[in-house]
């Protein structure tokens, strides 16, 4: 690989984009977005409405798909020099992802959900020496009841606790960066409140950057930064997602 | 939390299905082993009949015919060998030992043989075993009866009973007037022998005094006294089994036989025969194990279109596992070791089944058919066979795999409901 290459940019920027162009394959649609840069354990707000190009967005940054053409930089890697399996392998070590909801594989109990990232990251399982207690303390840290995480499956926990396992498999292993696709929309206010002072919590813990995309810009001054979609990315035809 | 541990639980969450599907390869498992178990416990029960006998010699007909009626009291002989050619034969300098043996005479349903003392002593079964009593000895008189394990047992009978022979089989005219006494029983050996009541060759000439062409001569019937001060000296047999000094001098001997000047007569060797048996019910044994595998595929197949039809509803199962970054390949994996995991377990329910259903027929199959099924460890080949099985399980779940291969490359780890 070309780690040396060109030059990085460990330090400052967690996401660094420049000049991607992107079509899904057999679908109209594309997106092309001509910079976009989230420093080093900022909180960042990405407000959009739906089929605006946000999944997109967020896959390319995840390196699920790959861009047309340009540069993706992720945690000082660049994604269109590596294969699809490579990608898979970075986005396992560097990224937490949340989900807006049914985060969780329904079948296993929270316990084992939370702990799932780390058989896909030898990087995020080397920082933790005992993952099942520090599943355990994070869980705990979200505020969940101990025997809810280790006994029942998943399926029987409340949405804003199946959330805050989401919180807890994310944020597993200190990854670089946090990925939350609307996590809050399925929650009432209060929840959301909660469950946001429970993610920032976490995040500053961890020393990672998030990325949280929303449509609701009344959370915008809670975070560092926030972007409109629309000013980012330009979008033609009509989104898959 | 292994790729092993999430496909259990998962498979767990769909119990019913899952347990239906394992049930299905479970039952395909225990008729497939079932067939084959059968198949090698039929032959080994037949190879198991008759060892240490060199040639068997009787009326020239089919070499499996006559190993059917002389070892396996199958069908009947065409022909009998008269007593000179035998004696000529017998005293043959390559003949170690000859045991002539005379059948056609039944005693309820079950065969009489007529024979020598020697047969005691010769006859063997399963690699060598020599017959033993388990009450009383040798005919010694004229009217002594030996009988196998299956007819005192199914008969009541015990030492020092009387019996009485029929002419012919399954025969309404008994020989009432020459009642037998029961000398001897023999130990159980899983071969036609149970079945068999053994009485001396003179008997059985002593029986068809009276008797010309299957029916009894006019005329009082000859006291018993008088049967035994004549002379008794058999004039036929149906065949005999021989002894040969060297097992180079078996071919010779056969083909002495099969020369023979003054009768067409036949020598087979039993294992050589038993070959051409083997050939002759190996296409309905192909047939049969064809058939079973069949139902193994058919099972396989289900468990495919099972997993397939699954798919669909496990999209976010499978968009999640990628967002935690699970490459395609680990939605294969997955899906493979689930797969795998209910064809092993299908198997081993199926092992475990047709122990127990063996269990519960073996003896029903060795009293109606006196087919012993003895209850051995898995051969290295059914071992094969199960690990066949696993391979298959492998194999026709590439399909739902591969498709979710291209759902997830297309999905990504945006859920699309």
């Amino acid at each position: 690989m070309h780690h040396g290459a060109a030059p990085a940019q460990p330090d400052t920027c967690a996401v660094d984009v420049n000049d991607i162009r992107f079509s899904w394959p057999n679908s109209a649609f594309s997106m092309t977005v001509a910079e976009f840069r989230v420093p080093r354990a900022e909180r960042l707000l990405l407000l959009g409405e739906s089929g605006g190009g946000k999944s997109t967005l967020l896959s390319l940054i995840c390196g699920v798909v790959a861009p047309d053409q340009g540069s993706i930089r992720v945690a000082g890697q660049e994604l269109t020099q590596l294969s699809a399996a490579r990608r898979d392998r970075l986005r396992a070590n560097k990224i937490g992802v949340i989900f807006q909801m049914f985060n969780l594989l329904p079948y296993a109990s929270a316990i084992e959900n939370i702990l799932v990232p780390l058989r896909f990251s030898p990087e995020r399982r080397a920082r933790c020496a005992s993952p099942r207690d520090e599943a355990l303390e994070l869980a705990a840290a979200l505020g969940l009841p101990r025997n809810l995480v280790t006994d029942e499956p998943a399926s029987n926990l409340s949405v804003g606790q199946q959330q805050r396992v989401a919180v807890a498999r994310a944020m597993i292993g200190r990854p670089e960066i946090i990925v939350a696709d609307e996590p809050t929309s399925a929650l009432d206010k209060k929840a959301q409140a909660e469950f946001i002072d429970l993610l920032f919590d976490q995040v500053a813990q961890a020393e990672s950057t998030l990325i949280m995309v929303s449509h609701d810009e009344r959370l915008a001054d809670r975070f560092d930064r926030s972007v409109q979609l629309s000013d980012l990315a330009v979008t033609s035809g009509v989104a898959a997602a | 939390m292994t790729l092993f541990r999430l496909a259990f639980l998962s498979l767990k969450s769909r119990g019913m299905t899952v347990g239906l599907t394992i049930l299905a390869i479970a039952l395909s498992v225990v008729l497939f082993l079932g067939v084959e178990k059968l198949r090698t416990g039929a032959r080994a029960s037949f190879t198991d009949t008759i060892s240490d006998t060199d040639l068997i010699m009787g009326a020239r007909s089919g070499s499996v015919q006559l190993l059917l009626y002389s070892v396996f009291r199958i069908g009947n002989a065409t022909n009998n060998v008269t007593w000179e050619s035998f004696q000529d034969i017998a005293s043959r300098p390559e003949v170690s030992w000859a045991v002539p043996i005379s059948l056609g005479d039944s005693h309820r349903q079950f065969r009489v043989m007529g024979t020598t003392p020697a047969y005691f002593e010769r006859y063997r079964y399963r690699g060598g075993r020599p017959l033993a009593f388990q009450q009383g000895r040798v005919m010694a008189d004229l009217f002594d009866a030996v009988v196998g394990a299956d007819v005192a047992e199914q008969l009541g009978y015990v030492v020092e009973d009387p019996i009485i022979v029929a002419h012919g089989l399954a025969s309404f005219s008994e020989h009432e007037d020459t009642p037998f006494r029961i000398s001897g029983i023999l130990e159980k050996t899983g071969t036609p022998v149970d079945r068999t009541v053994i009485v001396s060759l003179e008997a059985i000439e002593a029986i068809h005094v009276d008797w010309q062409s299957g029916a009894q001569k006019p005329g009082a019937p000859t006291p018993v006294d008088r049967l035994r001060e004549m002379n008794l000296r058999p004039k036929a047999i149906t065949a005999a089994m021989l002894g040969v000094e060297s097992p180079l001098q078996i071919f010779t001997v056969q083909r002495a036989i099969n020369e023979y000047p003054e009768e067409p007569l036949l020598a087979v060797l039993p294992g050589v025969a038993l070959q051409e048996l083997w050939g002759i019910v190996g296409i309905a044994e192909t047939a049969l194990v064809g058939v079973s595998a069949m139902v193994v595929v058919t099972a396989l197949m289900g468990m495919s279109a099972m997993i397939l039809s699954g798919l669909n509803a496990r999209r976010r199962e499978m968009a999640i596992l990628r967002a935690m970054g699970a490459g395609p390949w680990a939605v294969v994996a997955l899906l493979m070791i689930e797969a795998i995991l209910m064809g092993a377990v299908g198997a081993a329910t199926g092992v475990v089944l047709l122990y127990l259903g063996l269990a519960a027929i073996q003896p029903w199959l060795d009293y109606t058919y006196g087919l012993f099924i003895p209850i051995t460890a898995l051969s290295a080949r059914e071992g094969l066979l199960l690990v066949a099985v696993l391979a298959a399980s492998a194999l026709v779940s590439l399909l739902p795999a591969v498709r979710a291969y291209r759902m997830s490359l297309a999905d990504g780890m945006m859920i699309k409901m």
